[in-house]
Parts: structure tokens; C-alpha cells; sequence
């Protein structure tokens, strides 16, 4: 069953941490926002070891406000948020050396650096000696790339960016990864190439993964949990066998 | 006679004397986006440096290392005490770096007088071309302006550090998210251009005369550069430094000098209006 558990403000509140799998990324009644004004309000969910979540929600909600909240791209306003039973740190570039890796919506590709250059720069903090076989590991999820080494990051296909952006947060080794609407804006038949790269990421690498998606035929075929946002609160989750047409109707549905 | 060639001569040397002033606003302005106000006074620092350490004996190329070596450090150490409360706010930065550079000056003032200091020229005598003799000096100066650029560019395209704060400079909070600590990158991006600074004040100190108000004169000269150049290259920089200083130069052989610089500040403030991003900058996609 999905669950759906009320706090005394009536608000929606998440799950404590599954019994099953060790906790990675631990998220309790956190909120956040920009400047003065808040977007979210007391959220509280848990990404397991080896675990695809999908964090979906209409548009607005917050659901970028909180992938970037565990950047630490804006600031935690209340709550905690815990990855591997450690503290987050505050600092963005402490929170990737801890090893979390972030795919933003806009893909954010390092427009004048050639695509070589931008999957390098995710292991810039790697030791020179293993950044060769680093690269090599990765391009084999990437074939697209591949034969694009040497152009620049600005002139490549919406695809090839998004192929790009989820390589360059790959380059760095994380050990949970962030992906902002991979799909969005993307031709079909490329959504299908991503689609086949993720099952191969997740059966090769064990990696969690929060995904938000948009696109639900997507985030079906790859989640095992989903977490539904509204109004900058989480207002249901569960398996994803347990997203029903109710819950899509009354919280997806424009 | 032979007038064109000596005033293109004269071009290159001031191109290159512009050109060492320029560079270091141009590091900060281009990685960080803060307008150093304070720039002409880590020219006017180096100058004092390089004038202290010949004072104590040391060799001039030495000094000039020293001059870099100093301004670069406390061009660091401002920046971690000052400047990077304010960034991302144009203003308090423009606030910030004006107060330094006051502070400075009242600082020389206190600690040499205002009484001018002179810096021996360290090569004397000079260098034929065909016919024309020009000051051995003045090529010392064109080739360190030479090695200058090549450092940079080495420095920002082919390690580490440079790919790092190009990076900085395309997506800041992309590059956080790589993990790359970018308060550490401003810290070394603010002392790099405050050394470069101090470089060029040792350089040009036997030019001129050292004393502690002599940085403002700098600042505009750096400024039109940066304007005329853009901020997102050195060869645009180069090239901007000669074309202002070449344009004076020969301008001035055949009109007053005044009337020459007039006629290059109408230029810069049509490049101003026309292409703010600068004349060498690739247009933004
Ligand atoms: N840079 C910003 N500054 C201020 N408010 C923002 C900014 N970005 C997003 N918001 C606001 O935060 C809310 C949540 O946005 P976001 O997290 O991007 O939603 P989602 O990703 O679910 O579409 C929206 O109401 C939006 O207007
Ligand atoms: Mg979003």
C-alpha cells in the first residue's frame, strides 16, 4: 500500500528508514528555498542502497528545489539531512567529494570545453594515473560520446548533452546519483537509448538514484519507489506498483 | 623621414607596457567578475617592492619576482579577508576594492612619504634596428609582456588549476557540484591577478617615477583594455593593448599627442556602445 502518514498540522510526512538495505541518503523534515521565500516544507524520505526512487510532482512543486537542496546549492532552512549515517556537509564541492553526483535540468554542460573536457572535469580530483581507465569505463556506457571527444560541449544534440551530463557526474565515482528530468526535451528514440544506459548503470554499478521524471512511462520502467511531491511537500510514496491511476489523477495530471 | 616606423616601434613597446598593466585586471575580472578598483595600487605596491629589494642590493630580475611574489600574497590575503564576503554583488565589491586601494595609498604614504623613489634602469644603452636606435630597455619590456601571456595562457588552457577556473567562469555552481572548491580557486585567481599586477609595477618602475598616488593612472588604462578587449581571452587583451597603444602611437607622430588620445577614447567608448562584450570576444551563442 502506498503510504500516506499525517503529521499534527495535517501536512504529509514521509516513511522512516525500509527495513531493507542499508540507508544512503537520509532526508528528515527538511526545508529550504531561495532568498527569503520557502519552497520546501518539512520533507522527509530515504534513498536505500542499490534503489531507484522517482521523485515526481507537477510542475512548481520543488522537486529541483530539493535535489538541489541536497547539493547544498541552497541552504538547509530546518531539518537534517544525512548521507551514509554521516552529516551533509555544507559546502557544495564537500557534498560531491562525499559522493554525491548531480544531473541538473538544464544539463549545465561546460559549453566552451570540448566533451573530453567536460568528462574530465569530474575527475579532476581523481589521481592522474587512474583518470585514463576512469574516462574508458565510462565511454563504454556512452558510445555517442565516444566518436564526439574533440568537439565542444556547445554544439552537441540535446541527447548527446544529456548522455554528456550523466557521463561528466559518473567521471566522479559517486556513490549516489542525482538526475533532474533526463528526458526532458529529448527525441523518443534518444529517451530510449537513456532509458537502455540507466539499465545498464543500475545492473553494472548497483548505484542509487533519485530521478525525477515527468515523464511516468520512464519513471516506472526504471524506479522502485516513488516518492510525490506537491506544494513543496512529499504527499505520497510508495513501490511503484503502487502508483495508481488515483494518485496519478489527483497529483500528476495537469 | 622615417617616422611610420618609429612610431609603430613605440606602439609595441606601449602596447606591451599596457598590455602587463592590463592582464591582471583582466584575470579577475573575466574568472571572478569583480572590477578591481584597487589595481593600480598593486601596481604602485610592486613598484615599491621592486624599488625596497634593488635599494637592498638584490639583482632587478629578481626583484621583479619578488614584487609578483608579494602582491600576489596580499592580494590573497585581501581577498580571504575582504572581497569574497561581497561577490555576486557588484557594487560591494566595487566599495570593497575602492577602500583597499585608499588604504593603500595612505599606507605608502606612511610608510616611504610621498617623496618620489627612483629604480635605476637595469639595462642601459640601446639596440639598433637598421638605422633606428631604440632603448635596450624597452625590448626587456616587450619580452616579458611576451612571457607573460604565454604563462597565462599555458596556466589557464594546459593545467589543472586553469581548466578548473575556466570552468568556474562557464557554470560556478556546475563546477561546485564536481567538486571542485571554488573559494579556494577565488583565492588564488584574485592573487594571481594581483601579482601580475605587481609584475607589472617592478617592470615599468624605471620607466617612471614611484610614488604612492602613481596607481590611478593605471586603472583607466587597464579598464579601456579590458573594454576593448573582452574578458574572455588574452590574446584579446594582447591584441586590444596594441591596438589602442599603436593607434596613439601613430596617431601622435602626425597630431599633438593629446588629440591622439582623444581620438582613441571616442573609439573606445563607440567599442563601449556597439560591442560591450569587447571587439576580440567570440559573440555569445
Ligand atoms: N532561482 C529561484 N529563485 C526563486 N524561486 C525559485 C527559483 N527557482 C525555483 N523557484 C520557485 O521554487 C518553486 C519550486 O521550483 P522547482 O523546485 O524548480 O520546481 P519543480 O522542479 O518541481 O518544477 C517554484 O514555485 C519556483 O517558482
Ligand atoms: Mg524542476
Amino acid at each position: 500500500m502506498a503510504t500516506v502518514m499525517k503529521n499534527a498540522d495535517g501536512a504529509a510526512v514521509g516513511t522512516a528508514v525500509s527495513k531493507t538495505g542499508r540507508p544512503v541518503l537520509v532526508a528528515t523534515d527538511v526545508s529550504s528555498g531561495y532568498g527569503s521565500g520557502r519552497v520546501l516544507q518539512g520533507v522527509s524520505f530515504h534513498v536505500s542502497a542499490g534503489e531507484i526512487v522517482a521523485l515526481i510532482g507537477r510542475n512548481g512543486v520543488g522537486k529541483t528545489t530539493l535535489l538541489r537542496t541536497v547539493m547544498a546549492l541552497n541552504r538547509l532552512d530546518d531539518g537534517e539531512i544525512s548521507l551514509f549515517g554521516l552529516p551533509l556537509p555544507k559546502a557544495t564541492h564537500a557534498v560531491s567529494e562525499a559522493g554525491i553526483a548531480y544531473v541538473p535540468q538544464g544539463r549545465d554542460i561546460f559549453s566552451e570545453f570540448t566533451v573530453r573536457e567536460n568528462l574530465l572535469m569530474g575527475a579532476h580530483a581523481s589521481k592522474k594515473k587512474e583518470i585514463p581507465a576512469i574516462l574508458e569505463r565510462i565511454l563504454t556506457y556512452f558510445p555517442a560520446l565516444r566518436s564526439h571527444l574533440n568537439r565542444c560541449g556547445g554544439v552537441l544534440s540535446g541527447g548527446q548533452q544529456q548522455q554528456l551530463a550523466i557521463g561528466r557526474a559518473l567521471m566522479t565515482t559517486p556513490r549516489l546519483l542525482l538526475l533532474d528530468e533526463p528526458t526532458e526535451g529529448i527525441q523518443p528514440n534518444i529517451v530510449s537509448q537513456i532509458a537502455e544506459i540507466l539499465d545498464r548503470i543500475r545492473a553494472e554499478m548497483k548505484l542509487p538514484i533519485i530521478i525525477v521524471e515527468q515523464n511516468l512511462k520512464f519513471a516506472m520502467r526504471h524506479a522502485d519507489r516513488f516518492l510525490c511531491m506537491q506544494k513543496g511537500r512529499i504527499v505520497v510514496q510508495g513501490k511503484i506498483d503502487e502508483l495508481t491511476d488515483a494518485i496519478i489523477g489527483k497529483y500528476l495530471k495537469v | 623621414m622615417a617616422i611610420l616606423p618609429i612610431q609603430l616601434m613605440n606602439g609595441l613597446f606601449a602596447a606591451s607596457v599596457l598590455l602587463l598593466v592590463s592582464i591582471g585586471m583582466v584575470v579577475i575580472f573575466g574568472n571572478m567578475n569583480v572590477v578591481n578598483l584597487a589595481h593600480g595600487e598593486f601596481i604602485m605596491a610592486g613598484a615599491y617592492t621592486a624599488w625596497g629589494l634593488c635599494e637592498l642590493g638584490l639583482p632587478f630580475s629578481l626583484s621583479v619576482i619578488g614584487a609578483f611574489a608579494l602582491t600576489a600574497i596580499l592580494g590573497a590575503l585581501c581577498e580571504r579577508l575582504v572581497i569574497k564576503r561581497f561577490y555576486a554583488r557588484l557594487e560591494e565589491t566595487l566599495l570593497a576594492t575602492y577602500a583597499i586601494s585608499v588604504i593603500m595609498t595612505q599606507i605608502a604614504r606612511l610608510l616611504f612619504s610621498s617623496m618620489k623613489k627612483l629604480v635605476p634602469l637595469p639595462v642601459s644603452g640601446g639596440l639598433s634596428i637598421g638605422s633606428l636606435v631604440f632603448p635596450a630597455y624597452n625590448f626587456v619590456v616587450i619580452a616579458v609582456a611576451v612571457f607573460v601571456v604565454l604563462f597565462v595562457c599555458v596556466l589557464f588552457y594546459k593545467t589543472g588549476l586553469g581548466k578548473k577556473i575556466r570552468a568556474i567562469r562557464q557554470n560556478r555552481q556546475m563546477a561546485q557540484c564536481l567538486g571542485i572548491n571554488t573559494a579556494v580557486t577565488d583565492t588564488i585567481s584574485f592573487g594571481l591577478g594581483c601579482g601580475l599586477a605587481g609584475l607589472a609595477g617592478a617592470i615599468i618602475a624605471p620607466l617612471k617615477i614611484v610614488y604612492p598616488a602613481m596607481g590611478s593612472a593605471y586603472l583607466m588604462d587597464s579598464f579601456s583594455t579590458v573594454v576593448v578587449g573582452g574578458v574572455d581571452s588574452f590574446v584579446g587583451t594582447a591584441m586590444a593593448s596594441g591596438l589602442i597603444s599603436e593607434s596613439t602611437s601613430v596617431l601622435g607622430g602626425f597630431m599633438s599627442e593629446i588629440y591622439a588620445q582623444i581620438i582613441v577614447l571616442i573609439g573606445i567608448i563607440l567599442v563601449l556602445r556597439f560591442r560591450p562584450n569587447g571587439l576580440f570576444s567570440k559573440e555569445k551563442r
